[in-house]
Formats: C-alpha cells, sequence, structure tokens
C-alpha cells in the first residue's frame, strides 16, 4: 500500500480495499474517471487518481492513459450519458419538498445539526456506508462527488457556493473515525475545491429520522439463515439542496451524471441571480 | 407549465382586477352591445356586481356535482362558444349520455323559455335541472348541494355580501342566472352594417346572404330581426324533421355503425347491446315529451343565431357540423315527417347562395368573445 | 481465523448479492416497469390487480385484488386479499414507486390517488394515503392514468383537464410521500413550449417512459374524459367525437422535462415500451384505433422520427390493442386485441420489419398483459373500459394465468371477477416477500 492516504485509523480497510477492487474501479473505468488501470492498481492510487484526475494532476497520479486531463469538468458523453448536459439556468427545478434537519457528527466527533452544517450554501447530499462494495451504488456516488470536487477546483462559482456532504447510514460501524479515514477528508489535496464533509451519526436511533425525512429506505441484508451482515440494501440517493434549505432535485442510478449535477448547481445560481435582479 | 403560468397570470389579474371584471359585465347588462335590445332583469333579483362575481364563481365550480367532475362550464365552456365543440351530445357525470347539444350561454339573458323544449321559465329555475338531474351532475338532494357550498370555506361571507343571507335555493338559481345575464355578445359585423350603418364592416356575400335569409329562404321567418336589434329567434318550437331522423335512422341501425377512426380510415364497427349509462339517444319527442300534445312531435325552440359560427355542432342534437350542412338540410325541406311544420319547405338555393348564407350567419359574431372568455376565466375552477 | 474467512465469505456474498440486486440502469411487469425500479428477476409472488367497481357484482366498489401466484402456496390463484376503496371511480392504472413500496392507483373519472403499502405485508396491501386534490393541485389536470417512478419521486401521466374535459393535459410529478412537486404541460399549437412539429401538437396524454442513456422521456396520446367516460357507442357514432383522439407522441428532455420534438402518431398511440438492450434506442407503440405498430428511433442524424412498422390483424376488424408487453432480450412483443380477446407474439427482432408468429384467443375481451421477468409466465385481464366493455352473452371479467414454453401459451389458472364478486379486472402489478425481506432500519 502506497503512503497515501494513510491508511484508515480503524475498520475500513477491508472495505476500502473491496471497494477500491471491485467498485471504484468499475465506477472509475465506467465513467471514464479513471487513469489508473483498475485490475493493478492498490486502493489508495485509485482513491487519488479519482481525486487528482479532476485537478489536472495526472502528472503525479501515477498511472495516466490520458496525458492531460482538462482541468474542471469532462463535459464528453459517455455511454451511459450519451447527450449533451442541458444548459444551467435554461429550466427550473421545482421544489421538492423541504431538506429536513437531524443530529449528525462530524470528523472529529463534534455534534452537529445538518441544517448548521448545511450553512446556507447549496448543498449535494449523499447517503453512503463506507463498506458499500456495490459498484452501482455508494462508490458510484461517492465517484461522481470526486468529479465535482474536480470540477470546482476550476470553476469559483462551484467551490465558493457548493457543499458536498457524504452521510453514513451506518453508525454502527462508520464512527467519525471511520468517516475521517474515508477518503481523508482533512488532507490538504482536499482544499481549493467545494468544501466536502463526511458525516455519520451516533446511533441509529438518530439516524433515523433523517431517513425517514429524505425518504432514504436502507435495510441490513441477512445472510440465509436469517442474520444481519455487514451490507446494505438501499436505492442510491443523492439530493440537491438550495441555500434555503428545500429539496430541488432527487438522483439516483440513471442521472448520476456529474455535468447534470454540475448543471443543477448553476441552475440554482442563475435563479439567485435572476431574483436579485 | 405554460396553462399553468396562463392560469396563475389571470387569476393574478383576477385578483387584483376582479371589480373591473364585474363592473364591465354589469356595463354590458346597462348598455347591450350593438344589435342587442335591453336585458330583461327580473324585478326581484336586480343585478349587483356581488351576484355576478358569485354567479361565475359558481358556474364554474366542479364540486357542484356529485361527485365534483362536472361545474356548468364543463359542457358550456367558454373557449368553445359556451357550448361544447367537441361532442355532438354532452357527456354528464361518470360519463353519462345526455340525448340533446348543450345549447350555448351567449345571450341566455334573452330567452323566453329554457331548454330545447322550453320545459323552463327562467334562468332563475332553470339551474336545478342539470344540477339535480342524475345524468348531469347529479347532486343526490337539495340539501346536499346546498351543503356542499355552505360547507366549503371559499364561500364563507359571499352569499351572505351579496344577498344578506346563507345560501338557499333562490340565492343559488339567483347568483347564477346573474352572472350567466351579463354574458352578452352584439356588435358583430352584421350588426355594424345593418344597425350601425358601416356599410363596410360586411361583405359583399354577408350581404347577398342577408337578402336571402330575409328574401326567398325564409329563415327569418323564425329567425326574426327586429327594427333596432335582431335576436334571431321567434321564441317559439318547430319540428324540422331533425328528430325524425334520428329515429328514423336507429330503426335501421345493425348490429355495426361505419367508424371513421381516423382520418381517412372508415371501418364497421360493431356496437354493444346496452348503454353504459345516462339517458340512450333512441327518440326523442321534442316538446311532446312536456306537453303531451301530438301536435308538439319533434318541436325543437328555435335557437338565436348569435355567435353561431363558433358553436357547432348544431340541431337540438348536434348532428350537423357546419353551418353549410345546416344551410343544405334546409334547402333540402328539412326532413319530410307527418307533423313538419309548413315553414320548412323546399328552397331553390344554388351552391353560391348556400355560401352567400353561410357568410352571412358567419358574420354575426360578435365582438366581444374574446373579453367574455378573459370574464369567464377570470375565476379559478373549482376542483 | 475462522471468523476472518467467515467474514470474508459474508463480504463476497454480499458484494455478489448487491451486484446482482442493483443491475445497470436499464432493467425493469417487470419488462416494463421504469429502470428506477428493482424488478423481480425470479418468481412473482402476488399480482395486485386494479379492478373497477361493476354494477350488480359484489360491493360495485373500485378495489385493489390481490391473487397470490405463489406455486407451492395452499392458494396458488385464488383471490387472497381485497380492499375496497369504496364507489365507482374509474379504476384503470396502477404504478410502483421506485422503491416499490408503495402502489399508487388512479381513477380516471375524479382523479383520485389511492397509494397503497404493499412493503409491510406484500400479501395483503393497506390503504397508506388517499390524494382527493390532484386537480386542484396539479392546476387542472385530470384523470391520472400511467404513474412512473423516477428517484425518489412518481411522474403520473394526466388525460384530461378540468377545463373542458378534452384530451389536453399534463405530466403531474409528486414525491414518494404523495406530495406534489410540478406540473408540465404537453405542447399545444399555441404553445409549443420551445418544441418542433406544431403541426402534430394536440396537447393529449397517455403514457410515458424514459430512455436515460439519451436523457429522453416519451409520452404519448389519448383521448380526454369526454370520449373515455362515455358510452362507446355513443362515441362511435359521433362524428366530432371521433375526431378527439391522439394523433403524437412528444419527446422530452428527461432531465428538465422540457418537450423537445411532436412526433406524428396518428390512431391513439397507448403504450410506450423502450428496448431494453444497452444498444437498442428505439421505442414501440400501439396505435389502438388503428391496430399499427409503431416504431420511435434516431435517425442517421441522430432525430427522433416515428414510423409504421406492422398492421397487426385485419385492418378492416381491428384489434383495438389495449397493451403491449416487450420480452427483456428485445426479440419479441405481446400484443393484447381488446376486440378480438386474442392475444399475439410478434417477432420484432428486426424493428423495422416485425412479423406474427403467434396468437391464442385469451377470452372474450383482453386489455393489459403482464409477464415475469423472464417471459416464462403471462397474466392477462379482461377489462378496458367500464363503458366500452362488451356487454353480450360472451361477456366476461377474469385474470388469466398462461405460461409460455415459447412455443405455446398453457394456461395454469383463471380467476373469474364477476363470480368472485370482484368487478372488472383491469390493471396488474406484481409484488414479493423478496424486495422486503431484509431488516427495515427506516420505516415510512
Amino acid at each position: 500500500m502506497s503512503a497515501y492516504p494513510p491508511a484508515p485509523r480503524t475498520g475500513a480497510a477491508p472495505l476500502l480495499v473491496a471497494v477500491a477492487a471491485l467498485g471504484m474501479a468499475l465506477v472509475l473505468s465506467r465513467y471514464g474517471a479513471g487513469t489508473a488501470s483498475p485490475a493493478a492498481a492498490p486502493e489508495p492510487e485509485i482513491l487519488r487518481a479519482a481525486a487528482t484526475t479532476m485537478d489536472d494532476g495526472a502528472a503525479h497520479a501515477g498511472h495516466h492513459q490520458h496525458a492531460k486531463v482538462p482541468k474542471g469538468l469532462d463535459t464528453a458523453r459517455t455511454k451511459e450519458f450519451d447527450f449533451d448536459p442541458p444548459v444551467p439556468g435554461s429550466y427550473t427545478l421545482p421544489v421538492v419538498r423541504p431538506a429536513a434537519d437531524g443530529a449528525v457528527l462530524d470528523t472529529r466527533g463534534t455534534a452537529r445539526s445538518l441544517h448548521d452544517v448545511y450553512d446556507g450554501k447549496i448543498v449535494l447530499l449523499s447517503f453512503i456506508y463506507t463498506r458499500c462494495t456495490d459498484a452501482q451504488g455508494c462508490p458510484l456516488a461517492t465517484a461522481v462527488l470526486y468529479k465535482i470536487f474536480g470540477a470546482s477546483k476550476a470553476d469559483r462559482a462551484l467551490a465558493d457556493n457548493l457543499r458536498m456532504i457524504s452521510l453514513s447510514f451506518d453508525p454502527q460501524h462508520d464512527t467519525p473515525e471511520v468517516m475521517a479515514g474515508y477518503r481523508n477528508g482533512e488532507s490538504p489535496d482536499w482544499a481549493g475545491g467545494a468544501e466536502w464533509l463526511d458525516l455519520t451519526t451516533a446511533s441509529e436511533d438518530q439516524l433515523r429520522p433523517i431517513l425517514t425525512a429524505y425518504d432514504q429506505v436502507v435495510r441490513r441484508r441477512v445472510d440465509d439463515d436469517g442474520n444481519p451482515t455487514d451490507a446494505f440494501g438501499h436505492q442510491l440517493r443523492a439530493y440537491l439542496i438550495d441555500r434555503h434549505q428545500r429539496i430541488r432535485n432527487i438522483y439516483g442510478l440513471g442521472f448520476m451524471d456529474p455535468r447534470l449535477l454540475v448543471a443543477d448547481v448553476h441552475t440554482l445560481l442563475a435563479e439567485e441571480q435572476a431574483a436579485e435582479r | 407549465m405554460a396553462l399553468g403560468t396562463l392560469l396563475g397570470a389571470l387569476a393574478a389579474a383576477s385578483a387584483a382586477g376582479d371589480e373591473d371584471v364585474d363592473v364591465r359585465a354589469l356595463a354590458r347588462v346597462a348598455a347591450p352591445p350593438l344589435g342587442l335590445p335591453a336585458v330583461p332583469v327580473p324585478a326581484d333579483n336586480p343585478l349587483t356586481a356581488a351576484k355576478v362575481a358569485l354567479g361565475r364563481k359558481l358556474f364554474f365550480d366542479r364540486r357542484l356535482s356529485h361527485n365534483r367532475t362536472m361545474s356548468c362550464a364543463m359542457c358550456h365552456i367558454p373557449e368553445q362558444g359556451f357550448t361544447n365543440n367537441e361532442v355532438a351530445t354532452p357527456v354528464g357525470v361518470r360519463g353519462r349520455s345526455l340525448p340533446r347539444n348543450a345549447p350555448t350561454t351567449y345571450n341566455v339573458a334573452y330567452q323566453r323559455s329554457m331548454f330545447h323544449d322550453a320545459r323552463d321559465t327562467s334562468l332563475e329555475n332553470q339551474i336545478f335541472g342539470p344540477l339535480l338531474s342524475p345524468d348531469e351532475m347529479a347532486n343526490p338532494s337539495v340539501g346536499f348541494l346546498l351543503e356542499t357550498i355552505a360547507g366549503a370555506p371559499d364561500y364563507a361571507g359571499l352569499f351572505e355580501a351579496a344577498f344578506g343571507g346563507p345560501v338557499d335555493v333562490i340565492k343559488l338559481g339567483q347568483a347564477l342566472a346573474s352572472y350567466q345575464r351579463t354574458v352578452l355578445s352584439g356588435n358583430s359585423p352584421f350588426d355594424r352594417w345593418h344597425f350601425g350603418g358601416e356599410s363596410d364592416a360586411v361583405p359583399d356575400a354577408a350581404r347577398r346572404g342577408y337578402a336571402l335569409f330575409t328574401g326567398k329562404a325564409g329563415c327569418v321567418a323564425c329567425h326574426a330581426l327586429g327594427e333596432r336589434d335582431a335576436l334571431f329567434t321567434d321564441h317559439g318550437l318547430h319540428n324540422t324533421g331533425i328528430g325524425y331522423v334520428l329515429v328514423a335512422g336507429r330503426a335501421e341501425r345493425k348490429d355495426a355503425v361505419k367508424v371513421e377512426l381516423m382520418p381517412g380510415v372508415v371501418v364497421p364497427m360493431k356496437l354493444k347491446r346496452g348503454s353504459g349509462g345516462g339517458a340512450r339517444r333512441e327518440k326523442d319527442l321534442g316538446r311532446m315529451g312536456i306537453t303531451d300534445d301530438p301536435r308538439d312531435l319533434y318541436a325543437f325552440k328555435t335557437p338565436s343565431l348569435r355567435n353561431v359560427a363558433l358553436t357547432a355542432p348544431y340541431m337540438h342534437d348536434g348532428s350537423l357540423r357546419t353551418l353549410a350542412d345546416v344551410v343544405r338540410f334546409y334547402r333540402d325541406g328539412g326532413t319530410p315527417n307527418p307533423a313538419l311544420d309548413p315553414l320548412i319547405r323546399p328552397l331553390d338555393l344554388d351552391d353560391d347562395e348556400v355560401a352567400a348564407l353561410v357568410a352571412f350567419l358567419e358574420s354575426l359574431t360578435g365582438d366581444d368573445v374574446d373579453e367574455l372568455t378573459a370574464d369567464a376565466r377570470s375565476v379559478a375552477v373549482g376542483n | 481465523m475462522q471468523n476472518v474467512l467467515s467474514k470474508a465469505r459474508t463480504t463476497i456474498g454480499a458484494l455478489i448479492l448487491s451486484l446482482v440486486g442493483h443491475g445497470a440502469p436499464v432493467v425493469a411487469d417487470e419488462t416494463c416497469q421504469s429502470p428506477y425500479m428493482t424488478p423481480i428477476k425470479g418468481q412473482e409472488e402476488f399480482v395486485y390487480v386494479w379492478t373497477l367497481g361493476m354494477d350488480g357484482v359484489g360491493d360495485e366498489s373500485d378495489k385493489l385484488v390481490t391473487i397470490d401466484v405463489r406455486p407451492d402456496s395452499e392458494t396458488y390463484g385464488k383471490v387472497i386479499s381485497t380492499y375496497s376503496v369504496g364507489g365507482q371511480h374509474e379504476a384503470h392504472h396502477s404504478g410502483l414507486s421506485d422503491d416499490r413500496r408503495t402502489l399508487w392507483a388512479g381513477t380516471l373519472d375524479d382523479s383520485q390517488l389511492y397509494l397503497f403499502d404493499i412493503a409491510t405485508d406484500p400479501a395483503k396491501p393497506r390503504l397508506k394515503k388517499h390524494i382527493t386534490d390532484f386537480v386542484e393541485a396539479s392546476g387542472g389536470a385530470t384523470g391520472p392514468h400511467t404513474v412512473f417512478a423516477l428517484p425518489g419521486r412518481v411522474l403520473i401521466t394526466a388525460t384530461s383537464n378540468n377545463r373542458d374535459h378534452g384530451g389536453r393535459s399534463a405530466l403531474v410529478e409528486y414525491t414518494n410521500d404523495g406530495d406534489y412537486v410540478a406540473t408540465y404541460w404537453i405542447p399545444t399549437p399555441d404553445n409549443m413550449q420551445g418544441a418542433t412539429g406544431k403541426e402534430f401538437a394536440d396537447g393529449y396524454n397517455y403514457d410515458v417512459r424514459v430512455l436515460p442513456r439519451k436523457n429522453i422521456m416519451l409520452t404519448s396520446s389519448w383521448t380526454g374524459w369526454s370520449n373515455y367516460m362515455r358510452d362507446s357507442n355513443e362515441v362511435l357514432q359521433d362524428a366530432e367525437a371521433m375526431k378527439r383522439w391522439g394523433n403524437s407522441m412528444t419527446i422530452w428532455n428527461l432531465h428538465t422535462r422540457q418537450p423537445l420534438k411532436v412526433l406524428q402518431v396518428p390512431g391513439a398511440p397507448l403504450e410506450v415500451r423502450w428496448a431494453l438492450g444497452e444498444d437498442h434506442n428505439y421505442a414501440f407503440t400501439h396505435a389502438s384505433l388503428t391496430s399499427k405498430l409503431w416504431l420511435i428511433y434516431q435517425d442517421d442524424k441522430g432525430e427522433w422520427q416515428a414510423k409504421d412498422v406492422l398492421t397487426v390483424g385485419d385492418p378492416e376488424n381491428p384489434t383495438f390493442p389495449g397493451s403491449i408487453v416487450i420480452t427483456n432480450d428485445d426479440r419479441y412483443l405481446w400484443w393484447q386485441g381488446i376486440a378480438d380477446g386474442t392475444t399475439r407474439l410478434i417477432d420484432v427482432s428486426d424493428p423495422f420489419h416485425p412479423k406474427e408468429i403467434y396468437k391464442k384467443k385469451i377470452g372474450a375481451q383482453i386489455n393489459m398483459g403482464s409477464s415475469s421477468w423472464d417471459g416464462s409466465r403471462i397474466y392477462f385481464t379482461s377489462s378496458a373500459l367500464s363503458k366500452w366493455d362488451r356487454d353480450d352473452e360472451q361477456a366476461e371479467q377474469f385474470l388469466r394465468a398462461y405460461t409460455w414454453d415459447g412455443k405455446e401459451l398453457k394456461q395454469s389458472f383463471s380467476v373469474d371477477f364477476v363470480a368472485e364478486g370482484l368487478g372488472r379486472a383491469h390493471q396488474m402489478r406484481f409484488g414479493a416477500h423478496s424486495l422486503y425481506s431484509d431488516v427495515q432500519t427506516a420505516q415510512r
């Protein structure tokens, strides 16, 4: 294993290996972000590659098939998203519902409220659990956020106005410490773009009302004998929340195109500008 | 979204200029458009802005039916000539079939009797026919209807403000009549030419059509004109044979009918045995259904011809689709039957003359149609 | 050591499970559902039939009927639950939320929406919400029909409006909880909303399906309340009314819900069925009046086009198709004829040159067909509309289950909806315990 990011302090390693080897690799190759050779790459390289390709940093990522990845968002069509994204501001995003508050913990274990974390920013909220091994699940969501982070490093409006949140629905395992190691969010490599927070909750009791309010159904999978496993069944969901803490879009499989999410964020910014005029 | 936006804009306009709409409506009645006579208003139901506004709200309220799907306006659609252009005969609550075409409410203020068979006497009374008919709005009782209105929060205080007391049958009829009385449409090209002396207000064809209408075609015998105004009706009832056609046609009906499934594609279609509910159009005796007098067999009321270009399809059963069809029907002498009105006889009209009569009829469209539609849509549809 | 091995097995097991559990975006009655929904790829256990109340039958009320289709069950092929909503509202279609926890059942006449909880006990659906203000909330759209799952939301096609009861209508979006979100009106000639194809636009609406990888949504067109609620004898003999059938389909930007292009597809094109293959950028629809199969496809220039590719049955004697079902390999399509009670299998492996290869009479009249994911089981129901169903001595109301072995349909069981006191059987959705068998972390 390489030195970056540092090995998680507890627990997450086997899962990250699984994510890396089977989840992220699939995801990143599917979505065209991976410059690493998926099969050969050890987990940290893949995470690093995901983070750095967006930052024109492929040169120090070690593996690179593209000599120079454009800074910002890759706007090319892919097989999965074979269309041009809509022009921001050329459409409206209806208010889906209020984005509920809830009690959460940051990576230092500090108790926060969701609304406090939203902090008047435009928010992309992604429900995940770190041990997720489903290529179409949490690793996909996190890979999309990586790409948006990359976009934000070249896009001042995104960097200033967007906040991304990965919120675990596995508080039993995903302690603040584990979340701190999920993508090593405190590393200086994460400077210069949109702020990205990795949150969890203190308990299932704290978690449950949040999941209910956001309509995120999560089921712990059981084995053949009916015993709980480490895996969860869940519908991939990410939420776009405006500054007034209202949900403006819900993304699932088939909508997790970073270009669409970025277009939506800019559409909210355009709406704000129009309102000011 | 666009229609929603439009609705929103209209609602906003209405909220801002509500009173303007009602003031203009009252002004129409006080000084009717050119070509229309003074509006008869019952002494016990003087027009007020509050009554007109309340009546309009009621007219467009779908909650006034048993299952909240039918308002008066579902059959008297402002954009479709205050009738329904899309069906020969309208469709009542839960899809029930109705036997007769919906008469327009344009200029209904001047009608001396109500319904195609003249069975009711006033606008105030007439409304309880559709409200309580199981095939139309299907309110199961008067009490149910009054409770629906009294229980709707958005009606709180409206009857009190308009009438000084809570909703009851009298006030309900008066409110609806008050709004309908304001739907006046005149100052048509014909009016401006004939009554207003504007020589170029109508095309030549319409002038020739008018000469035929009042001359050899004899239409004016029933669709009467006055010296200073014209309603184009004698307020009488006549047997033109349309009612007889229906019976004769049905007698020949087999299991299959020819149906145009899409333009140019006509196939024989099997009919069901029964009716899916409502009245069946097997037979309609017309006025005789009310009087039991054989002399009234197949007699139906003479409609006004104002705005007739907007109120297709035609005749009491909607069986004729265009004005040219109607003129040709009369040219051919209606449908002979034992009680055919002697006024109906074959006419010597060539195709040019038919076209001229149509041009005349088309010149009877009032100039305030858009205003009346906007007036109608100034209120939100109830449900 | 044993623990570690055990854990490893569990992880790998979970991995495999999860990879199977979440298919690629295009998975889907099971082949015709929203791609955002988990399909039942194995044995469906229950068929939920949204059933119209019928005069003289049982309580005469619309109801959700649950039929047990577990092959090893003592009650296989039997009605195990009914939930009557009271009264006749022209029950028609139903749809599932993306998490399959909720079955939305709509009514065409008075625009009610009944939300049934099918997750707590899939064998016994329970009403959890009754939406009565669809018309008011949507700004005048009436007659909710298709309920199509989007992530966390549903898109409902409305079929009429509260201004004239004609065919102009809208798509209406709700949250999974049943809260109104937005209304999108179908383009009309006087308001195209930026779309092309003004000469074909009629504003009508019926079904909706999407092709996510192209960011495309496709809607079809039917007719308004004044026609679908009215006695068919009256409609067929009313020349004005016969002019009021949909002749269009609309291509939309899925993400922005903006219309792009109106296509000319005459004859009331009803159900929209996208092919499932990941290179298959085309959809089928059936023109119900003309008995024609239409293909909607992208031409060489990337433009969306519509083409009639097959007339099914005798043109002089239209089958009046009520539904179509596509198989998961995009090779075949089942075509249900209301008029002849016959299902036909059409080979669509060459989408431009389909051909009928098999047919079987199912009953006096059939409307809906629903197939298991693998195509080995297919269910048919009888009712079209309360005032269009045939009413002669052969008239019947049923659900009939068949197996398909690639050569022949063989009946497994039949439920007589009149004898059982149920009503007119219309639309089917599948349920299974397996969708909800794990431990719930959050309940709705």
